[in-house]
């Protein structure tokens, strides 16, 4: 008997027993599929507050304390928490906040004027020494904020009554008002470690209302000095992957998503417009690739022009990133306060660049041999990988090999941080002040005391960078100007474009205006359609 | 069986130094500063250096191992550098979460997998084991990253019966174990039929056969239990894999077990959490096995658990 064979089933298996034999294994999905049924009416509301904003976010914030964050959710979610003295405006200039205007009696002197009606959600007023002992405890020796970096040139900071303070530093610093952006912590029992998110008391137009690693819940406050929410309750979702992003803002179960969706899907989302509507703004962002200018080839000014020259930056904005981001030449995107046209500017032209690496040295081998090659570093996102093979595609045209190595972040960034690499390419995310150009380019900004990974040394750019630290806003915008242009002709980064500040907004949400800076500010004058 | 369960849990102990080991010295060897990813760019390297000491990570290797064993044998898995918290309430507050969807997705991938399974093999070469076969390749080859978002498009977007993701309710349950489950049901659907394939072609089963027993009472009765030592085999180890392999499921639909916060630790160089969540899996597969073992001999009365194995 061969109970294996088919004929031998016809005899051993009637239908009627077949029957249930087919209803024993169908049960379970009988079951399954009863159960979505049953549980389906309710899954929504399980999810959606109609009253709640929900902001889809790559990654918690890993500190919420304002003197200890430094990631961008942290900075984003602690500014509706924390009042400051001033906030960044849409050109990248300080905004009064809890401050309602300061002056500088001399270039080593700021004075803050607070606003007289500021409280804490525990009802306390907000008062100058507040803001002292915030600033003292970054300073204070045994802290280890981040951001004491930051404040090295302040000597002192004092109140002067309830609502005035005076920072002295020790040497001129324009880029200081920047610092003046750091949340304020109420004085009473302030130490120097981090506080828990939860145990932090703030001034902001929000409050914490509750934290696990997944989400965080905001209610309004009112009478804050930024304004009356009329959101009541924001909700931060961590969803840490960009498809589930698009996914939730197309089911309805998240209002917002800020530059964490990849193009393609944010093409997609566009293009069926069901409930959500893509806006592209100004971004306080610059993408480019770094250069080890310690290698013997792109020490060589002809050969960095040669790679902007080969790499056709408009086809890949276009194609890649479909629109999403505006071809750059220099650091400083075109909203920006410091901003200056007058640069170098540079066009897609193999021929040039094929001219280029001839005069440098690199003439083109017989064969398919390349004249020069180099690696580039780039992280194992998706979109980054796929941006890689379209630059040696391009760069292959012109007779350079690029030899792709993809690393996750924390292997890429000590690399990128140790000048082990050739090319590599990242984006300054947040650009507000310009002396940014001093800690990226200045001779002396070497890693680990700064952020000139690639031994860029240039005398005048030193110059240049410390002059305009040193200087008023009005001769500083002349500086940076010169000092744009000087970059945009030595080349110490290729650069590539300014990313948009694209933001996918469901069609509930209506008056959502998004910044420059990513803050989210606007949630404060949305509302939502009933 | 004592004496078994004995050398088998004495066996545990160096398995787990072993692995801790080897954990330990692979992160510290692969690049990547934990207190760079802390500090950021910013930060003077002078606040680096202290940070740096503070976390002793300035004591050389050895030191630092000797800290992290005698931690161990105290069970104290150190604090995460990161967010300063011990790891063990870490552990604990992430990995119900992973067992949860791990057992949902088990008992999905049984449930279907057994009596699909059985029914291609009471119908070999039928329409209904060619489309079993069919949808059990499909199970294997369909990664979880495709399957996931597919099923939401389905059952969240189009059909609006669940959430997309997130944690708190049964229903957000269904989803991520399915997909976990998709792979474990399916070749589970094809070792099921294997066997019980297998076990139809023994004497016993022509002697029952003989006897008049019906074709059904032959494969429950007497071909699936005989059947059962190779399944019990393998989903002791697709559980194991459930548990470890949990990550892209989780990341996907934002579920806050330990997969994520391995991937988050090692993104964030956070070694002593890594440490943690490795040695947690170790243990969860130490056990497994253990466990496997001891239903091998429930299942096969012929299996002996002693010294004279």
């Amino acid at each position: 008997m061969h109970y294996g064979t088919k004929a031998k089933h016809c005899v051993l298996f009637p239908l009627r027993k077949a029957c249930l034999f087919y209803l024993i294994p169908s049960a379970p999905l009988l079951v399954v599929a009863w159960g979505l049924t049953l549980l389906g009416g309710c899954a929504d509301s399980v999810v959606r507050d109609p009253d709640a904003v929900v902001i889809a976010i790559e990654a918690s914030p890993t500190q919420l304390d304002p003197r200890y964050s430094i990631d961008a959710y942290s900075s984003r979610i602690g500014s509706l928490l924390f009042a400051s003295l001033t906030r960044s405006g849409v050109d990248a200039r300080p905004l009064p906040y809890a401050a309602s205007k300061w002056w500088q009696p001399d270039r080593k002197t700021y004075i803050f004027e607070l606003r007289d009606d500021l409280r804490f959600h525990d009802g306390r007023r907000l008062r100058a020494r507040d803001v002292v002992a915030t600033y003292r405890s970054i300073l204070d020796h045994r802290s280890s904020s981040p951001k004491r970096a930051a404040l090295a040139s302040l000597q002192s900071v004092e109140a002067e009554g309830a609502t005035t303070v005076i920072f002295r530093l020790s040497k001129p610093d324009a880029a200081f008002m920047h610092s003046t952006g750091i949340g304020i912590l109420a004085a009473d029992g302030l130490g120097i470690e981090p506080v828990a998110a939860l145990e932090l008391t703030g001034s902001g137009p929000y409050r914490l209302a509750s934290f696990d690693s997944d989400r965080l819940r905001l209610e309004a406050v009112q009478g804050s000095a930024a304004g009356d929410p009329t959101i009541e309750t924001l909700i931060f979702k961590v969803l840490p992957d960009s498809v589930m992003r698009a996914l939730e803002l197309r089911h309805g179960s998240v209002d917002i998503v800020q530059n964490a969706i990849d193009p393609d899907t944010v093409d997609w989302l566009d293009r069926e417009e069901k409930g959500v509507e893509v806006r592209l703004g100004d971004y306080n962002a610059y993408q480019y690739i770094g250069v080890n200018l310690r290698h013997p080839a792109l020490a060589k000014l002809p050969v960095r022009r040669a790679l902007v020259y080969a790499i056709d930056r408009n086809a890949i904005v276009r194609y890649i990133l479909k629109g999403q981001a505006q071809t750059a030449d220099a650091m400083l995107p075109p909203h920006h306060w410091a901003y200056s046209d007058k640069v170098r500017h540079y066009s897609y032209d193999p021929d040039r660049a094929r001219r280029l690496l001839e005069r440098a040295g690199y003439t083109d081998p017989p064969g398919p041999a390349p004249r020069l090659t180099l690696s580039y570093k780039t992280t194992t996102i998706e979109l980054r990988r796929r941006i890689a093979e379209v630059l040696a595609a391009q760069l292959s045209e012109v007779g350079i090999e690029l030899k792709i190595e993809s690393y996750e972040w924390g292997t890429f960034f000590a690399d990128v941080r140790a000048g082990n690499f050739d090319l590599y390419s990242l984006a300054w995310v947040g650009i507000e002040d310009p002396d940014l150009m001093r800690t990226v380019f200045h001779s002396r900004m070497q890693p680990p005391d700064g952020n000139n990974r690639g031994g860029y040394s240039d005398a005048i750019t030193d110059r240049l960078s410390e002059r305009a630290l040193r200087s008023r806003p009005g001769k500083r915008r002349k500086l940076y100007a010169r000092l744009q242009r000087r970059n945009s002709r030595r080349l110490p980064y290729i650069p590539l474009w300014w990313p948009r500040n694209v933001t996918v907004i469901s069609r509930r949400l209506t008056g959502f205006e998004p910044l420059p800076s990513g803050q989210l500010w606007g949630i404060l004058s949305a509302r939502l359609r009933r | 069986m004592s004496s078994y369960l004995t050398k088998r849990l004495a066996f545990f102990v160096p398995t787990i130094i072993g692995v801790a080991s080897v954990v330990f010295l692979l992160l510290h060897l692969i690049p990547g500063d934990p207190v760079d990813i802390m500090l950021g760019e910013s930060a003077a390297n002078a606040d680096r250096q202290e940070l740096r000491e503070k976390l002793g990570l300035d004591r050389p290797l050895l030191v630092q191992y000797g800290t992290f064993l005698s931690g161990l044998a105290r069970g104290d898995l150190g604090e995460s550098v990161h967010s300063g918290r011990p790891v063990r309430e870490l552990l604990a507050e992430r990995f119900p979460a992973t067992l949860r969807l791990s057992l949902a997705a088990g008992a999905f991938a049984v449930l279907i997998a057994l009596p699909l399974g059985l029914l291609s093999a009471a119908r070999p070469h039928s329409p209904s084991d060619r489309i079993t076969l069919g949808i059990s390749l499909l199970g294997v080859a369909i990664p979880n990253f495709w399957l996931g978002p597919m099923l939401i498009m389905a059952f969240s977007i189009e059909l609006g019966w669940l959430p997309v993701s997130g944690n708190g309710s049964p229903q957000h349950l269904i989803l991520p174990a399915l997909t976990l489950g998709a792979s474990m049901a399916a070749i589970l659907t094809r070792m099921t039929r294997a066997a019980v394939l297998e076990s139809l072609q023994e004497e016993y089963v022509r002697s029952a056969a003989a006897k008049g027993l019906t074709r059904r009472r032959i494969i429950l009765v007497h071909a699936f239990p005989n059947a059962l030592t190779p399944l019990i085999s393998l989903l002791g180890l697709q559980f194991g894999s459930l548990l470890a392999g949990a990550v892209i499921t989780e990341t996907i639909f934002a579920w806050p077990g330990i997969g994520r916060l391995t991937l988050e630790a090692i993104q964030t160089r956070d070694y002593p959490l890594v440490q943690g969540c490795v040695l947690l899996i170790a243990m969860a597969y130490v056990l497994i096995n253990l466990l496997t073992d001891l239903a091998y001999a429930l299942a096969d009365p012929r299996i002996r658990l002693d010294d004279s194995d």
